[in-house]
């Protein structure tokens, strides 16, 4: 099943700098998400601490009833910032690691922390099925496997094939801990962790139940999707997420690619990652290279 | 009689455009049961309700069935018994999915 098309994202994914080289108004930004009534914001402290501005945004944003996520570095996490945080608790506060070494040093206990953000790169990804494994011995709650961020004009990163069905093997084993929610938003890496359960999202949900602000208040269909449709220094949240320019491109991704056309998977992949398919064959009709 | 709770996990909003659409289509004597007017999100899944689900949903908070029912009796032209069995059932599957409770 796909998610219907909306008239305005639910979810807001937010990159805030401590000192951003342009400076975005963070507040200003918080209005217009309240304004479009979105239900989930997702915001990731890329820095070594977190500005002021982020615990007003967090406090307005839980008053106006909207979900909070908040992603630091696990290795800016202290007791202080706990504190810091309990005056307005997000929903959830996720530890980003790079490595499972990493959580060894950690108060991962903390009951302020809901989990782990665990962005996959070609260094990391053969550690997934030991992470998942540990998270569930644990009973840690929440396991989240982020998009890539891809507005600085990175390389996008995939799965190799032999990946997925290595990684659905080591899992094949394991039943996860019942409480455990994992949240992948790539295709593929969603089918090497959960092989026999279709993909939840259907289809590619950029610019219809997400949009994404870079640290500079640059708004894009998804972090994966690096095509700019607005900028939030010159026009308004609501303006851009009813804006022509995302409606068109929604259009897009609505539609097949062509090179997928006659493939059998298609029904089921619906085109796999098309910010993906679009960076590496500079195309709508290109194909998600990790399909190949 | 138990009074309806909403589970405060759920985040859920109304959608302003779709219920526009929807009145209108009504009042045009149409039908509108195909339009998503009301979207409930947790755990990252999504739900999207139709109006007369809208409409129940956001009476689920402090209210009785029977208080639901007679309060949608006066806003939607429909036999009371296919509005009890509508409503009974669709709090049914909201119960098990937890999104709501009895107190
Ligand atoms: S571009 Fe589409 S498919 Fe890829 S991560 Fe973003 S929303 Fe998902």
């Amino acid at each position: 099943m796909s998610l219907p098309e909306l008239s305005t994202p639910i979810r807001i994914y937010w990159d805030i700098t401590p000192v951003p080289l342009v400076h975005a108004d963070h507040l200003k930004i918080a209005e217009y998400i309240i304004a479009l009534k979105i239900l989930n914001l997702d915001i990731a402290v890329t820095g070594e601490s977190i500005p002021d501005s982020c615990f007003t945004i967090i406090k307005k944003c839980s008053e106006a009833r909207i979900g909070i996520t908040l992603t630091v570095s696990a290795a800016f996490f202290t007791k202080l910032l706990a504190e810091s945080l309990s005056t307005a608790p997000p929903k959830e506060l996720l530890l980003e690691i790079t490595s499972i070494e990493e959580i060894f040093s950690l108060d991962y206990t903390h009951p302020a922390v809901s989990g782990f953000s665990f962005p996959i790169n070609e260094n990391n990804w053969k550690q997934i099925p030991d992470l998942i494994h540990f998270v569930s011995e644990k009973g840690i709650k929440r396991l989240v496997f982020p998009m890539q961020r891809l507005y600085s004009g990175e390389h996008p990163f995939h799965l190799p094939a032999q990946g997925i069905v290595s990684i659905s093997d080591a899992l094949s084993s394991l039943s996860p801990a019942p409480l455990l929610q994992i949240t992948a938003h790539d295709p593929f890496v969603w089918r090497a962790i959960f092989p026999n359960t279709p993909f939840p999202n259907g289809r590619c949900q950029a610019a219809n139940t997400m949009l994404y602000i870079d640290p500079k208040g640059v708004v894009y269909p998804c972090p994966v999707m690096p095509v700019p449709i607005g900028d939030l220094q010159i026009t308004t949240l609501k303006e851009i997420a009813k804006g022509v320019i995302k409606r068109e491109l929604r259009a897009k991704l609505l539609k097949l690619p062509a090179d997928c056309i006659g493939c059998e998977m298609a029904e089921s992949c619906k085109g796999g990652c098309r910010g993906r398919g679009e960076i590496i064959s500079g195309s709508w009709d290109g194909i998600d290279p990790a399909c190949k | 009689m138990k009074r309806i709770q909403r589970n405060p996990d759920i985040l859920w909003r109304e959608e302003d455009d779709a219920v526009e659409e929807a009145n209108s289509l009504l009042e045009s004597g149409g039908a509108a049961d195909e339009i998503g007017t009301a979207i409930l999100f947790s755990d990252g899944t999504m739900v999207t309700l139709n109006i007369l689900g809208t409409e129940i949903w956001k009476r689920c908070e402090g209210m009785t069935v029977d208080e639901i029912i007679a309060e949608l009796l006066q806003e939607f032209d429909v036999e009371e018994p296919v509005l009890r069995s509508d409503v009974a059932a669709f709090l049914n599957e909201l119960e098990e999915k937890r999104y709501i409770k009895y107190v």
